[in-house]
Formats: structure tokens, C-alpha cells, sequence
């Protein structure tokens, strides 16, 4: 009974992974109205193929999220209804909880909050009937946690991250694990203990380069970028951008770019040197604009008219002010910054804009997850 | 190095390979499928083990240590097809009373046994292990 080694054709791939990676390819090329009818021919009913766009996807996600996000949606109901035979085991279930996780992600990164918890819970329902559930219920709650971290809850991240790393380490997913404590470095820097979340950070580059995760090596030095530029430390900020950018560019990544020219532009306001630093703002804010990441957008917008305040430009401060509240609104990004939002906008009305509202409001989006 | 799924395709396949005679033995001995079913069955397994082993999550855990995952698969798999040919009733046969039991309960001892056999095999052939 003990094992043998017997080639048997049977334990091959019936798709190697080129040819799934080439199917996934060609279905998301294929226009989204075209591809029921075109369902056998792009064998969207293949489990392997359709693991094959999950993986496309999670590729896409820092240069796309907003079409990633509609992708997720589109297969997630193809999957769902009607019940198609996917698979022979838990394979469909497995799909829908990817899907939604992964649309739910992107929710969550575009900062469309109440849409990621409904794709939350959508995956945590499907998750719970396939094998191996603990893993996918362990993804799922880091980015529940990253959402936690979104909306401030910085208490409930400290308590809960712990027993979400554990499982990680216990599941023998050392990467994973890494990411959570990505998250208690994020939760630090928001909580203002600039000093320990350098020290976070700086281990975690370590550490990823060591287990090889170029992704997380880059989103280290990102923040540490960010951070040391906070503490005025000039040499050590830009020392952390030359280790991240390469990795960036490298890995394709549009949001981790933008972020990078975040905290360049925070190192320039830093060093009072306002006009570039506006510049570096808005080249950031473009990039965001692209991605579609609106509630960063109007972060970069409440920033730049605190730096126009300081130039003198009031009229432009209050165009920047006024093209961001709308957005801010419309995504309930401050819930518990609303008085400083009321004051913003009645200062605004008069003209006389409150500059304490103003660092209040743009305060509460501070850095956003990029883990 | 992220995960390099060519690489990973190989070192299922290669374990897969090196499965085949326990799980053959979990369909035909155990659950008493014929071979031809066991055939179809493997084929299934085959497919779903390349699934779930490419999945985010378990693509970077190492092959073997899913081996308890495959094993409860076969042994509801087997499970399954004979309760559905036992028209939901076991009766009170050997094979009856095991379709009784929890594939899991069964998959788990014959990944217990596996792994002493293997120790018992490390302990008297050293230098092959």
C-alpha cells in the first residue's frame, strides 16, 4: 500500500497551467455581452479555467481594481445562477467565495465600504462548505481587518490581528502571516507610533526578502518611505524609494506607484518645499484618478488645499475643497469626522475656510492600507 | 520568488504519482469500486487535486502535506457512489458499515497508517529516506 511512483496519465493536468493561463487571457478579452453565448467555446464552465481568471485577476489588482472589481462580479454570477455543474466536488463553492472575495477587495481598495462587507459575507457563506475553509476564512479575515484599519477601528485591528496571524502561522502560510503584521505596522503609523512601525516595517522587508515576496518588500519601503518622511528624515526616506520603485515598476504596480509618489510629495512638504510638493500631489492624484480610487483622490485634494492656504491661494484651496466633499459624501468616508466635515463646508460657504477642520478631515485618511 | 505555477504543476503531478496505489487501495479495497469506476474516480481526483492545490491560499504549501486532504476527497468520493447504489441504505455489510463512518474518520487512519509505515521504513532503510 505504501507508495510507488507510477506514471499514470491519469495524474497529469488535463490543462497544463500555459494553456489555463491562455484561456483566462482569452475570456476577459472577450467582451463581457459576448461571453454566455460564447460560454462552451471559452469552456467557461472549466473549474481550471476559471481558477485560471482568478489568478489573471489577482494579477490585475494594483493596475485595475475597478475593472477587476465588475470582472469578480460578472463571473460570480455566471457561477451562481443558474446552478451550473462546476466541477465534480466543491469546486463551484470554491469559485463563488473567490469571487466574491476578490470583488469585495476591490471594494474595500476603491473604498465602496458597505459593498465589501456585502462580498464579504457572500465569500464567508461560500468558503464555509469547501475543503480546506480555514485558509480562505483566514484570507478573508485579514481583509476584514484591512477594511477595520479603513474605518478607523484601530483597537478592534490590535485586538483581532493577533488570533488572525496565528491561524496564518498555524496553516503553515508564513506569507500570509507577514501580511498581518503589514497590518499592525499600518495600525501603528495611524496611531502615531511613527518609531515602532518603522521598526515593524524594516523587519517585514527584511523577512519578505528572505521568503522571497518581492510584493511585500515593496509595500515595506513604500511605507517606510511615508514614514520616514514624517520624522523629516530625508536620506532614509529616499534610500527607502529607490528599494521600492524598481520592485513596483517591475511588478506592474500602478497603486503602489501612486503611493510612492505619495510620500516623495510628503517628504517635499515636509522640507518645505510646497510647490513641488503640490506638483508630486497632483501627479499622484492623477494616478489614483486613473485607478479609479476616488476617496484617495479626495484625500489629495483637502492636502493640496492646505498647501495652497499656505501659498496664499485661497480661491484655489476652495475649488480643491469643493470637488472634494461631494466625494466624501457620496462614500461616507469620514462617518466619524462628520463635524469637522460640517464645519469644512460652512467654512467654505463663507469663505473663510477653518483650517483646523481642514487638517481634521484630511487627518482621517491619513495613509490608506497597501498591503 | 512568488509561487512559479509550472513548478507547481510538476510537484503535483509528481506526488500524485507517488499516491496513485493508496488511493486505489482507499476505492477498491476500502470501498470496493470496481476498477472501473475507481478509473473515473482517480480521473476526478486527479482534477480536483490540480484545483485545489493551485488555489490562492495552498498553492505555497507543499504537495505532501495536503495528502490528508486528497485521501478524505477519495473516501467521500467512494463513499458517495456506493451509498447512492445502496439507494441511501447500508446495509449491514462490511462495506455497509463503512459508508457508515465519516469519510474523514476513515481518510484520517489511513493517513495514520501511511505515515507510520513511512517511519517504520525511515527507521530500518536510513539512508534511503
Amino acid at each position: 500500500m505504501t507508495e510507488q511512483v507510477t506514471p499514470f496519465p491519469v495524474w497529469r493536468r488535463s490543462l497544463s497551467y500555459e494553456q489555463e493561463a491562455e484561456m483566462a487571457e482569452r475570456i476577459l478579452e472577450t467582451p463581457v455581452a459576448e461571453r454566455v453565448e460564447k460560454a462552451g467555446q471559452l469552456r467557461l464552465e472549466d473549474s481550471r479555467v476559471l481558477l485560471g481568471v482568478v489568478h489573471v485577476l489577482m494579477k490585475r489588482w494594483e493596475t485595475s481594481p475597478a475593472a477587476v472589481r465588475d470582472e469578480a462580479e460578472f463571473f460570480y454570477r455566471f457561477v451562481e445562477k443558474p446552478k451550473r455543474r462546476i466541477g465534480f466536488f466543491d469546486e463551484r463553492d470554491y469559485l463563488l467565495g473567490e469571487f466574491a472575495l476578490i470583488a469585495g477587495t476591490m471594494c474595500r481598495g476603491l473604498s465602496r465600504r458597505d459593498e465589501a462587507r456585502f462580498w464579504f459575507d457572500r465569500s464567508e457563506s461560500r468558503f464555509q462548505h469547501v475543503m480546506g475553509h480555514e485558509t480562505h476564512l483566514a484570507r478573508l479575515s485579514y481583509q476584514r481587518m484591512a477594511l477595520l484599519i479603513e474605518e478607523q477601528e484601530f483597537e478592534a485591528v490590535l485586538e483581532q490581528l493577533p488570533k488572525v496571524t496565528e491561524s496564518f502561522t498555524q496553516l503553515n502560510m508564513p506569507k500570509e502571516a507577514m501580511r498581518c503584521r503589514f497590518l499592525e505596522a499600518v495600525t501603528l503609523k495611524e496611531i502615531e507610533r511613527l518609531q515602532d512601525a518603522v521598526k515593524v516595517f524594516l523587519e517585514i522587508a527584511r523577512e519578505a526578502q528572505e521568503l522571497g515576496s518581492e510584493r511585500l518588500v515593496a509595500g515595506a519601503y513604500a511605507n517606510l518611505l511615508q514614514l520616514y518622511a514624517m520624522l523629516g528624515e530625508r536620506e532614509k526616506a529616499l534610500a527607502a524609494a529607490n528599494e521600492a520603485v524598481p520592485i513596483l515598476e517591475r511588478l506592474g504596480s500602478r497603486i503602489g506607484v501612486a503611493k510612492i509618489q505619495w510620500g516623495a510629495a510628503c517628504l517635499l512638504r515636509e522640507e518645505g518645499q510646497l510647490a513641488a510638493a503640490i506638483e508630486a500631489y497632483r501627479a499622484a492624484q492623477r494616478e489614483f484618478a486613473e485607478l479609479k480610487m476616488r476617496a484617495d483622490v479626495a484625500a489629495i485634494h483637502l492636502v493640496v488645499a492646505d498647501l495652497l492656504l499656505d501659498v496664499g491661494q485661497q480661491r484655489q484651496a476652495e475649488w480643491e475643497i469643493l470637488t472634494a466633499l461631494p466625494i466624501i459624501e457620496e462614500y461616507k468616508l469620514v462617518p466619524e469626522g462628520m463635524q469637522a466635515l460640517a464645519l469644512l463646508r460652512d467654512s467654505v460657504k463663507r469663505r473663510e475656510i477653518d483650517r483646523k477642520a481642514l487638517r481634521e478631515l484630511h487627518g482621517y485618511f491619513q495613509e490608506r492600507v497597501a498591503a | 520568488m512568488e509561487t512559479d505555477p509550472v513548478a507547481r504543476e510538476e510537484e503535483v503531478y509528481s506526488f500524485l504519482s507517488r499516491r496513485l496505489r493508496v488511493v486505489d487501495f482507499a476505492l477498491r479495497s476500502f470501498y470496493e469500486l470496481s476498477q472501473e469506476e475507481a478509473e473515473q474516480a482517480e480521473q476526478r481526483l486527479s482534477d480536483w487535486f490540480h484545483f485545489f492545490a493551485g488555489q490562492p491560499g495552498w498553492e505555497e504549501v507543499p504537495a505532501k502535506d495536503l495528502e490528508e486532504m486528497l485521501l478524505v476527497v477519495a473516501c467521500r468520493y467512494a463513499r458517495d457512489s456506493q451509498l447512492e447504489k445502496m439507494e441511501g441504505e447500508p446495509p449491514d455489510t462490511k462495506l455497509g458499515r463503512l459508508v457508515k463512518r465519516a469519510p474523514e474518520e476513515v481518510a484520517h487512519k489511513l493517513a495514520k497508517r501511511l505515515k507510520e509505515e513511512r517511519e517504520k521504513v525511515r527507521q530500518e532503510y536510513p539512508e534511503d529516506s
